[in-house]
């Protein structure tokens, strides 16, 4: 695995987040495949488990005003789910951004290893902001490339050794940036809302006209469900996008790469 | 050796048919989404006016003529807003002044007439699928737009290929040449490095990026990333162990691009002129 720290796969540059939206249409084009696969493997389990536990609320909600009681769970679900379901994605790409022919094998050695971090602070305490709707709004606004700093830069949870704590680190990154990130949780807001509705109502009438089917109670459950995952994976390649340039701008990491490939070449090492 | 993949970028070089090269950033979909939105806030605003006068003649006895005068300008903003603009304001509608895009032809040419029209007229079959009253009141939901623009390299919809079209982001940058570092420490420290130092072309770029950025960074981030590749010329140079990294990297810079400027430093004085020669 050859690792050309300044021929990255996606040009390092600083970038707005609007050329992010526009780019991560490119690269799910440029690795369509791979990343089909990373999203079906965590995001079908998840989705099987959303539908069993919506069609576990009684039918009924599905009528008059207690539809949006539905749509919520849903929302809320897909939530605080999105950065465990979409891990597999995130390290795909930062693999695939230095190397050619990415290791799955490390991507799931790496994926074990930041499991229990995913978990505690992906996971728990995300669905605790989330689940109450008025603080949904801070892990988008706050420290919105966690899932990057756990998946990819792999700090220990405590620090030790010199080495920083993933939190610390977090902290680090984000710092003094929260008011960019909140108007871009705001902007990513509006846009998934458009998207999915967009993409729910392109489905039901496809399914409609070209199959030719009513869809039911479950069918509405799939293709909403579809609408929101896509919508969710396109967020996890725009973020990764975001990240990378978060650093460039914050902490000059195309220069860092630049550096560390112009030592490589001196010392006569790998990078 | 085979050649690296295309690396995934925005930005695209243009070659002129007079073989001049451009650098131009492509405007993707979202983009273009707030452009469009203006445009289409200014066109309902004027049939809202015009309904309103309309309404107001109405009043005087004129209504069915008021609403076949709204009727016609709500036909021709629809169809012929975007060509129109485009047209006449070379490759941009307000919407696109403002937000600084403009359509072109690939080849790098502005857009002509027929290309501005037909793109415009074509958006339609982009904006598939239309919910709520067809095509003239329907929303659009732009999906096959969004599809086709993500299936090709210059984020072009149907009306785009039809036509050869892209639209592309105007930025005026500015060329700021070589940074200007002239503190004693660096000359000094340039004067320490060995005469035959020269660094090559990707060493030059190097040094180049670290020194335009370094004054972005804190103090111990700039000493972290001069480290990275200040330890292997330290010993190279045969520099003392403390030598702070960052000075380091910005002498070698400076002796990379101003080594004119220490050599003159370095030449003796002059001598000065004689005052008169001596006359035999």
């Amino acid at each position: 695995m050859t690792v050309q720290l300044d021929q990255a796969r996606i040009a390092i540059c600083e970038r707005s987040w609007a050329d992010n939206l526009d780019l991560a249409l490119h690269v799910m084009r440029a690795y369509g495949r791979p990343l089909i696969v990373c999203s079906v493997v965590l995001i079908v389990p998840l989705a099987v488990l959303n539908h069993i536990f919506i069609m576990a609320l009684q039918p009924e909600l599905m009528s008059g005003d207690e539809f949006t009681v539905v749509f919520y769970w849903l929302a809320c679900l897909v939530l605080i789910e999105a950065p465990l379901a979409t891990a597999p994605i995130t390290l795909y790409l930062g693999q695939a951004l230095f190397v050619e022919k990415p290791s799955a094998r490390e991507a799931v050695s790496s994926f074990v290893r930041s499991l229990p971090q995913l978990i505690l602070l992906q996971f728990i305490v995300r669905a605790i902001l989330i689940l109450p709707v008025v603080t949904w709004f801070f892990p988008f606004s706050m420290w919105p490339y966690l899932n990057e700093v756990i998946l990819l830069e792999r700090n220990p949870l405590v620090g030790r050794r010199g080495r920083l704590s993933t939190l610390k680190r977090n902290t680090l990154l984000h710092r003094g940036s929260s008011g960019d990130y909140a108007i871009r949780a705001i902007g990513s807001g509006l846009l998934s809302v458009l998207l999915i509705t967009a993409l729910y109502l392109t489905e039901d009438l496809l399914v409609r006209n070209l199959l030719g089917f009513e869809p039911g109670l479950t069918g509405w459950l799939v293709e909403m469900q579809l609408a929101f995952w896509l919508v969710a994976v396109y967020f996890c390649v725009v973020r990764f996008l975001g990240y990378l340039d978060g650093r460039i701008r914050n902490e000059g990491w195309e220069i860092e790469l630049q550096l560390r490939a112009q030592r490589a070449r001196l010392v006569g090492q790998p990078a | 050796m085979p050649k690296p993949p295309r690396q995934l970028d925005s930005r695209i070089e243009i070659v002129t048919p007079e073989n001049i090269a451009f650098h131009y950033v492509l405007a993707g979909p979202f983009r273009r989404l707030p452009a469009y939105l203006i445009d289409v806030g200014i066109r309902m605003g004027v049939v809202l006016l015009v309904a309103m006068a309309a309404a107001l003649a109405g009043i005087g006895g004129l209504g069915a003529i008021g609403f076949g005068l709204m009727l016609i300008i709500w036909f021709v903003l629809s169809w012929f807003y975007g060509g129109l603009f485009e047209t006449f304001w070379n490759g941009q509608t307000p919407g696109k002044r403002m937000l600084g895009l403009r359509v072109l032809s690939v080849d790098g040419r502005p857009i002509n007439a027929m290309q501005a029209v037909l793109r415009n007229v074509l958006r339609d079959v982009d904006a598939w699928p239309m919910v709520g009253y067809g095509a003239a009141f329907g929303i659009p939901l732009y999906m096959l737009g969004l599809v086709v623009v993500t299936a090709n390299d210059r984020y072009q919809r149907l009306g785009d290929l039809a036509c050869g079209t892209i639209v592309v982001v105007e930025r005026h940058t500015r060329l700021t040449g070589l940074a200007q570092i002239e503190h004693r420490e660096v000359l000094q420290l340039a004067r320490q490095l060995p005469a035959n130092f020269t660094a090559s072309r990707q060493l030059a770029q190097t040094l180049s990026g670290f020194v335009a950025r370094r004054g972005r960074f804190s103090p111990a981030r700039r000493f972290e990333l001069a480290g990275i590749l200040a330890g292997p010329f330290v010993e190279r140079f045969r520099l003392p162990p403390d030598t702070n990294p960052d000075l380091l990297l910005v002498s070698m810079y400076f002796r990379t691009f101003f080594a004119d400027r220490i050599a003159a430093d370095d030449a003796p004085d002059p001598q000065p002129e004689p005052a008169e020669a001596a006359s035999p």
